[in-house]
């Protein structure tokens, strides 16, 4: 019994001790949630078709473009491509190409269009956000692309022959892609 | 607690890390891309005068010394491009010869003055300074504003600018002749 005793006392003497060695240690769980981010890039970033005449197509090669998605990005991205009213560079409020949204030209409108290397057919580019590629583009991933041009019908004729109201003038106008992430 | 600090560490510099592809996007504004797209167009140069002829005095004859003015001061003659190019106009006036002898003439000035057979016209751009003139003289000028001494210029198809002009007659002339000059307007590209 008095062994016992001893033995019951050195265990209760020890109870204090038991959650003590429990918390010589801990957790802590860290969350982060990587940040999507992206960047593009349109090359070349000026392009010419030269002298135009009323009424006609232009077309530029199926790679003149290219559109690349920096391999440091860290998401897929979705695509978009928009244009906007041409206008001449001298003086835009005096005379401008109001951009077609039904692929027909006209007096003072013209038609814009492109073309992923590699597809079938040619895309109209309008004011509003066109899709540029039916799938996702991911970081490094890259698409060449070509446009198409039908200019104005013409705003005189002289001689027969068809001109714009300004001449040995420069028309201008911006091709934009824009993207989201997937 | 030496564990602790270790792990803090570790994660402010993943943090850091991770922040700089998103610092360089914000820079460069890469969501999106542009490329600006140029066209030139073709010229082709042309003007009209809607006046081919003033009658100073329709039928009637004029006097010695005497000015006169087209019925429309400023807007008797439109002239129009007719084609695309953004031009300058010139003027340029001549004497003014007898038409059954054109040997016999009246001289256009060259300073406004008039005198014996030397005669003086002027032209008024519409818009302009309020009863301004501009003296034309035998010499190939570009006409002006008086009123900020820019070239009259016509940018582009069917813009259009009107004038008017005066003419002093002779202090002297012989009466009864009919005397005929002709002045030239001539369109430059800018």
């Amino acid at each position: 019994m008095g062994i016992m005793g001893i033995l019951l006392a050195g265990i209760l003497a020890l109870i204090p001790c038991l959650p003590a060695t429990a918390q010589d240690s801990g957790n802590i769980t860290i969350t982060m949630t990587g940040a999507k981010e992206f960047s593009i890039n349109l090359t070349p970033v000026n392009w010419s078709f030269g002298i135009v005449t009323p009424n006609t197509v232009n077309t530029t090669d199926l790679t003149q473009f290219n559109l690349t998605v920096a391999p440091t990005s860290t998401c897929a991205i979705n695509t978009y491509i928009t244009g906007e009213d041409a206008v001449w560079a001298d003086d835009p409020g005096a005379y401008n190409w109001t951009l077609s949204s039904n692929e027909q030209n006209d007096i003072k409108a013209y038609v814009l269009w492109f073309k992923l290397d590699g597809e079938e057919s040619y895309i109209p580019i309008t004011e509003g956000p066109t899709s540029f590629y039916s799938g996702t583009l991911g970081p490094g991933d890259s698409k060449q692309f070509g446009l198409k041009l039908l200019t104005p019908q013409p705003d005189f004729t002289k001689g027969g022959t068809g001109y714009f109201s300004v001449g040995s003038a420069i028309v201008q106008t911006h091709v934009t892609i824009s993207a989201v992430a997937a | 607690m030496q564990q602790m600090k270790i792990r803090v560490t570790t994660i402010l510099l993943a943090i850091i890390l991770a922040a700089i592809p998103c610092l360089w996007v914000m820079a460069e504004d890469g969501n999106s891309g542009q490329t600006t797209i140029t066209m030139n167009t073709e010229s082709v140069m042309g003007i009209s005068l809607d006046q081919a002829e003033w009658r100073v005095e329709g039928e009637e004859d004029v006097s010695l010394n005497t000015t006169y003015k087209t019925d429309l001061p400023a807007s008797w003659c439109t002239i129009t491009n007719e084609g695309n190019t953004n031009v300058t106009m010139f003027i340029k006036g001549d004497d003014a010869k007898w038409v059954s002898d054109p040997s016999k003439k009246w001289t256009l000035g060259s300073t406004g003055d008039n005198g014996k057979n030397v005669y003086a016209l002027w032209y008024h751009i519409k818009g302009d300074t309020a009863d301004s003139y501009t003296l034309v003289t035998k010499d190939l000028a570009s006409m002006k504003w008086v009123k900020d001494g820019e070239p009259l210029n016509l940018a582009k198809h069917d813009d259009t600018q009107q004038f008017g002009l005066k003419l002093l007659t002779p202090t002297q002339f012989i009466g009864g002749r009919t005397m005929e000059a002709n002045i030239t307007l001539s369109a430059v590209a800018a």
